[in-house]
């Protein structure tokens, strides 16, 4: 079972969940620059998420577009 | 060449420190070069810098979005359907948000344009103790030296499609680097920024364009 299939069997909750999981690893001193939107903490990250505010979608969504993208991008030749 | 450097918040701040490397490069080719930084960077002056010496290739640093991109404290430096006739017959290099899915396209409808950026948000990662010392910073290196590479590659002498590539392998050797843990400075979290990156850096229109 690929991960488009896996994730199309995933809820909106669950999906959330997954995502926090990971924001959770990004490592205490780090942050991420998002454009005009500003630069945040993982901390920041996941309460954006829970609290389904625009940043928190576009972490979901670029957090899904990896998993999803890792493989094809190991795939290519050089 | 001309190149944008508005530096009034830590990303901008970062895009115009990173930014020295093209800059020598430029100079080490011996490019002719319109620095517009910090609250030089409006649209007046851009304009008028643009219509002057007509450069064949323009970069911008600068937050953005689908339909424009921007200046010092975000003044809109170029719009689609405004203004965007400005950037015809250059080579563009936009490191800014979103600008490539729309005013990216409106300016290629001018068969002598070309437009590198990127069709989404752009990340990076910084270090918070590094947030004054921006060239320190290994975090962001790992995200600014391969999207440096667009811009160094054109003043190579590469075509604008090979400069966009050679960048995006770079970006790919950096998450390779991530995976294989032989980096410094490189940790897993990086890899969905990068990758998003790399999917969304984009060169439209003439790819056969040179600025040398």
């Amino acid at each position: 079972m690929n991960i488009a299939t896996v994730s199309s069997k995933l809820t909106d909750d669950d999906v959330k969940q997954l995502v926090i999981e990971r924001l959770r690893r990004i490592p205490a001193g780090k942050k991420i620059s998002i454009g005009a939107y500003g630069d945040f903490t993982g901390d920041e990250l996941i309460k954006l998420v829970e609290k389904n505010d625009r940043v928190g979608d576009k972490i979901i969504e670029m957090q899904l577009e990896y998993l999803r993208s890792l493989k094809d991008l190991l795939n290519q030749d050089n | 060449m001309i190149i944008t450097r508005p530096n009034h918040d830590y990303t901008t701040n970062y895009l115009f420190k990173w930014s020295k490397f093209i800059i020598d490069e430029a100079s080490r080719t011996k490019t002719d070069i319109i620095d517009l930084v910090g609250k030089k960077v409006t649209r007046n002056n851009f304009e008028s810098h643009v219509k002057k010496i007509k450069p064949n290739f323009i970069i911008i640093n600068g937050h953005g979005n689908k339909d424009f991109v921007c200046g010092y404290k975000d003044e809109i430096l170029v719009k689609k359907g405004v203004n965007d006739g400005i950037l015809s017959n250059t080579v563009v290099f936009a490191r800014s948000c979103s600008s490539a899915s729309g005013l990216g396209k409106a300016c290629i409808k001018n068969a002598n344009t070309t437009y590198i950026g990127y069709n989404a948000d752009y990340f990076f990662m910084l270090d918070e103790d590094k947030l004054f010392h921006p060239l320190e910073d290994n975090s962001a290196k790992m995200f600014l030296e391969p999207s440096n590479y667009v811009a160094i590659s054109l003043l190579k002498g590469h075509s604008a499609q090979e400069a966009n590539q050679r960048s995006k392998n770079e970006i790919r050797k950096n998450i390779l680097k991530i995976l294989a843990n032989t980096v410094s400075g490189g940790d897993q979290s990086m890899l969905p920024l990068m990758i998003s990156n790399y999917n969304h850096q984009v060169c439209l229109g003439n790819g056969n364009a040179r600025v040398r």
